[in-house]
């Protein structure tokens, strides 16, 4: 025993690589997707190609991927830099694919094998010029071309044999007046001066040796309209551009001092295909049939007739297409279409078929919220006998009858044909069902089991809230599907579109059916509270603040429920600038809520970074630590309390980071301390009695982890009941802070039903994985107790190990994390775990193992072949003794 | 030997009047004589002696839990502290030998045929309560016991909240 001391004492890791092997779960091989499944995105795509048997993207998450043309999945996938700075300029596919990609003036090109998506080369390109850009491919040479309005065009031409040879040349544009107004097609690059029929038309090849400026009317060109005239971009063989007035477009051809009108005219959207053997334009237009909302109308190029108009199967949830690329083999054309709510589909013609879709609105997810299954119905018939529902012994005899007729139906015939959707609640809740909301405000809802998309549902004209930077949208339970008969509620809240005002969308999670639709409300939202009361229909009403401070109530029915616990109830709201504001409601009246100011906080001119609060169904099972002489240490655990963090800039310490811990009811801060030549990313995470945070620590340059506990101290002050106003001494609060060798992007702790599991922190890295960290790690060491594995302690280390099989997703990469979202399944050891970025991924943890379940390899068969051998033959040897006996009695 | 000692007496005496007296006395009685007064004094020595016996024996059955205390102190001793199988065997032993005893302590009094045991039945009983105080204290001090506010930890209920908090970061 003394020698095991002396080498854990030696080598403190062992006991950690030790303790992991404990409480790690690990997978095995024949385990990988048994538990979790991963669907992969690549956003909404902007470019498009056609390349033999895939189809190649870029998009706007900064992407490339190859997809199959047959069934979309994605052969291969390239993430390049953030899109929020980053963006792909251009998408050429030639022999090899050729992408540009930058922010205002620093860009990477980079060329890539079709094949396999392999990086072949990249270089870079810097402007010292600070104004939006474009590019061009064309004859083998890269065109750089920066418009200054009112002044010249800047064009940089770069040779893509090799050795990316530069020339740069630059022409006299005083016509350039506004870069919306102007387009480039080929290698001409071409502008309207004035959006109507007086303005003129002005086109420059960029490549021809002497750059010469040509100068049409509109008029000329157009001829008379009395609308205004917009210049858009069109794919062409030729260089061409579309002008359209009234909805309704025209094609121009330009060739040096040629402009030719074409005199058909086409949809806006409209697009060319030179692919097959005559050349095509493809529209989309609404059709009459009001089961297929889309047609595609093709347009013969050269003759300018109507070939065919194809009407589309076209799903009813999604929005409204535009063609993204067209291609022709043989007789079959593909159609690319990418619509308003980020689908991406291909489209067969002639008749129409979509061959798949792509919902690429889930690589942006900002809300997500987990809800439980229904029962089955015959479980719901069977609760609702216990129910004082009927009244009459007939009534309640044929009910009983009927539930054990179909209970003996589904015994013999085993499959229960009402459970034909599979969606029924199992026993220990591991099934459940994922309602994300989408930044493009489209609500989906996955099966926990397959990931499968089981309904969607777009929502027209409503945008996300924006705090701190990061969309926002509210989704609350309002009542789960725990009250049979009555059905699940959800509601989401965000803002409309066009006049910024609050929008409520009320639906049933299970079957995404909306009794009311979208809510248009006449006031904005400022914040909304999820009250934990419920009112007679089983429903926990939101009161919603207006920007006003004006509080409403939905349902506005559930008032007189509310009005009780108004005494009780307090609220705060956080600004921008770091101002704090505590409200209580006991001014209100029976019929109106009313918010009345008591506390007000500043922590100007810091900036505010992250604001956090614990859960709200977070249940603290342990109300102590218990230290090794078998006292207790009793844990302050504030529901009410508000974590902080903001980042200051400092002339001596360049930045500085300070968290404080604020009661949200009083405003009285209970703990503030600053880490100084500390900045974001800060992550927060707030549970039970403590809170972790991440930050970047600037003079040792390196991600650090900081973990601080709060405790009452050895005696508790009142063990019933806990109150912000009965503060007779501020909590002790333990500290320590360690190294996290890694980036992470979203930091959150693991949550079960009752609270008794242990705890893990959940952290995603930059990396792509999703690392479990246990609590027991972080949590500060206290100074005068001796900490060894005797007393069931980790020493301190300052380094966090972080073990390979401590990432849950093993080798699945999730690309760019976002957010990582936790619900308790019905199992006290489980927590589901969904993570979102650019791909989904979903799993369950169980922190201290599975306590409460069998393992999965437990021989049922073993212990049922034992069990009924021993009674067998304990009843044969009862037999054999007493004619033992007997005989001997007879000697 | 007596003869030959009274032999060697009337060998070597001197004095006639004692020799006299001393082999009147010596001589034995005749077959079928027997002194009333010896008789009944010799029956009443044998019943005293028994009853002392009966009443020995059953302090004897009073004291022995008592007496066991020393020995079961060097076992706890030996024993240690730590959990694990053999001293948990050993506390169970010192828990379940005085329970049986005081279960069967009626029993074990019947066999002393006197009434008045009442006195050792307490001793015994009370000698018994002692080894269970002895076995409390080993499971105390192997911390068996639940008397710290650590072992109720987990019966706490998690206290009720008076005021409920809502709200965040302004939405726009």
């Amino acid at each position: 025993m003394a020698s095991f001391q002396s080498i854990m004492k030696k080598y403190p890791s062992l006991l950690v690589i030790l303790l992991n092997f404990q409480t790690l779960l690990a997978l095995y091989e024949d385990q990988v997707g048994k538990f979790d499944w991963k669907r992969s995105f690549i956003g909404k795509v902007k470019y498009a190609h056609f390349d033999a048997s895939r189809i190649i993207v870029g998009t706007e998450e900064n992407i490339i991927a190859s997809l199959n043309m047959k069934n979309g999945n994605i052969l291969w996938r390239q993430l390049m830099e953030n899109p929020k700075e980053q963006q792909l300029m251009l998408l050429h596919s030639d022999r090899d694919l050729l992408s540009v990609s930058g922010t205002m003036n620093n860009w990477f090109v980079r060329t890539w094998d079709h094949q396999t998506g392999t990086l072949l080369s990249e270089w870079t390109i810097f402007s010292d010029k600070n104004i939006p850009s474009v590019f061009t491919v064309e004859k083998g040479t890269l065109l750089h071309i920066f418009p200054t309005q009112n002044s010249h065009l800047d064009v940089v031409t770069y040779n893509l044999d090799g050795n990316n040879q530069k020339n740069t040349i630059k022409i006299p544009a005083p016509w350039i007046t506004d870069i919306s107004n102007c387009v480039l097609s080929k290698s001409y690059y071409i502008c309207i001066s004035k959006n109507d029929i007086s303005g003129q038309l002005y086109y420059v090849n960029i490549l021809s040796e002497k750059p010469k400026v040509y100068i049409k009317t509109l008029h000329s060109v157009l001829g008379d309209t009395p609308d205004l005239i917009e210049i858009l971009p069109f794919e062409d063989i030729f260089p061409a551009f579309l002008l359209s007035s009234n909805g309704q477009a025209k094609v121009i051809h330009v060739d040096e001092d040629v402009v030719n009108t074409k005199i058909f005219k086409v949809m806006p959207n409209a697009v060319s295909n030179h692919n097959g053997e005559k050349p095509f334009i493809y529209q989309l237009e609404p059709a009459s049939n009001p089961d297929k909302l889309v047609q595609i109308r093709v347009k013969d190029y050269a003759t300018c007739q109507d070939e065919m108009a194809t009407e589309l199967e076209y799903p009813v949830g999604l929005g409204a297409p535009i063609i993204i690329a067209t291609a022709t083999k043989n007789t079959l054309t593909d159609v690319l279409l990418s619509t308003t709510d980020n689908a991406f589909m291909l489209v067969r013609l002639s008749d129409g078929k979509i061959m798949w879709t792509r919902e690429e609105a889930l690589s942006n997810i900002i809300a997500v919220e987990f809800f439980e299954l229904p029962v089955s119905e015959l479980d719901a018939s069977i609760e609702n006998e216990f129910k004082a529902s009927s009244n009459s012994i007939l009534s309640m005899l044929s009910h009983r009858l009927n539930t054990q007729a179909k209970q003996l139906s589904t015994l013999i015939f085993g499959e229960h044909p009402m459970s034909s959707s599979g969606l029924v609640r199992d026993a220990f809740g591991l099934h459940k069902l994922i309602v994300v909301a989408t930044s493009v405000g489209k609500l989906f809802a996955i099966d926990t089991l397959s990931g499968s998309i089981v309904w969607s549902y777009r929502l027209p004209n409503v945008k996300p809230f924006s705090i701190l930077g990061e969309d926002k949208i509210l989704l609350f339970a309002q009542r789960t599907a725990r009250y049979a008969p009555l059905p699940a509620q959800c509601i989401l809240i965000a803002n409309d579109k066009y006049s910024g005002n609050g929008v409520i969308f009320q639906f049933d999670p299970i079957t995404g059916y909306s009794q009311k639709g979208i809510e248009k409300l006449n006031y904005q939202i400022a914040q909304a509270i999820h009250l934990p009361y419920e009112d007679d229909q089983h429903l926990k009403p939101v009161l919603m603040i207006s920007s006003t401070n004006e509080v409403y109530l939905y349902p506005s029915c559930a008032m007189g429920e509310v009005y009780k616990y108004t005494s009780k109830l307090y609220t705060y709201l956080v600004d921008n600038t770091g101002s704090f504001k505590g409200y209580s409601f006991i001014h209100s009246t029976k019929d109106k809520l009313k918010m009345t100011p008591s506390w007000e906080l500043q922590l100007q001119p810091a900036k505010l970074v992250a604001v956090k609060t614990k859960h709200p169904n977070e249940r603290v099972h342990s109300q102590g630590r218990v230290l090794p002489d078998r006292s207790v240490y009793y844990k302050y655990v504030n529901p009410n309390l508000i974590a902080v963090a903001t980042v200051s800039d400092d002339p001596v310490h360049k930045h500085v980071l300070s968290v404080y811990l604020i009661d949200g009811v009083t405003g009285l801060i209970l703990y503030a301390t600053s880490h100084k030549r500390s900045r974001g990313p800060i992550h927060l995470v707030h549970s039970e009695n403590w809170i972790v945070y991440s930050y970047f620590n600037e003079r040792f340059r390196r991600t650090e982890f900081a973990a601080a506990e709060l405790y009452e101290g050895h005696v508790q002050s009142n063990s019933s009941v806990f109150s912000s106003f009965a503060v007779s001494l501020l909590p002790h609060v333990q500290t320590q802070s360690y190294i996290l060798p890694a980036t992470p992007l979203s930091v959150t702790v693991t949550l079960t039903e009752r609270g008794i599991t242990n705890k893990f922190l959940l952290a995603g890295l930059s990396g792509g994985g999703v690392i479990e960290i246990p609590w027991l790690l972080l949590q500060p060491r206290l100074n005068d107790i001796p900490c060894s594995p005797e007393e069931s302690c980790i020493p301190y280390m300052p380094e966090i190990p972080l073990p390979s099989e401590a990432v849950i997703n093993y080798n699945q990469t999730i690309g760019r994390i976002d957010g990582i979202e936790v619900a308790p399944a019905r199992l006290e050891s489980t927590s589901h775990i969904l993570v979102h970025g650019i791909d989904l991924f979903y799993t369950k943890v169980a922190p201290s193992k599975t306590f409460d379940m069998l393992k999965e390899d437990f021989d049922h068969m073993m212990i049922i072949l034992v069990l009924t051998g021993l009674v067998i033959s304990s009843y044969l040897t009862k037999y054999l003794a007493s004619k033992k006996a007997l005989k001997q009695m007879w000697k | 030997m007596a003869n030959k000692t009274q032999n060697l007496r009337t060998k070597w005496s001197l004095d006639s009047i004692r020799t006299n007296r001393v082999s009147a006395e010596a001589l034995a009685s005749p077959p079928g004589y027997s002194s009333s007064s010896v008789n009944s004094n010799a029956e009443v020595s044998k019943k005293t002696d028994v009853s002392r016996l009966i009443n020995k024996k059953s302090w004897d059955i009073a004291l022995a839990p008592l007496k066991q205390v020393p020995m079961n102190l060097f076992i706890m001793y030996m024993a240690g502290n730590s959990i694990s199988i053999f001293p948990i065997m050993m506390v169970g032993m010192l828990f379940m030998k005085p329970l049986q005893a005081i279960w069967s302590a009626k029993t074990t009094f019947k066999m002393m045929e006197t009434s008045n045991a009442i006195l050792q039945m307490i001793v015994y009983i009370l000698g018994n309560f002692v080894n269970i105080g002895l076995a409390l204290y080993k499971c105390h001090s192997m911390g068996l016991l639940p008397t710290h506010a650590s072992d109720w930890l987990a019966f706490v209920e998690p206290p009720t909240r008076l005021e409920y908090l809502g709200g965040g970061m302004i939405l726009n």
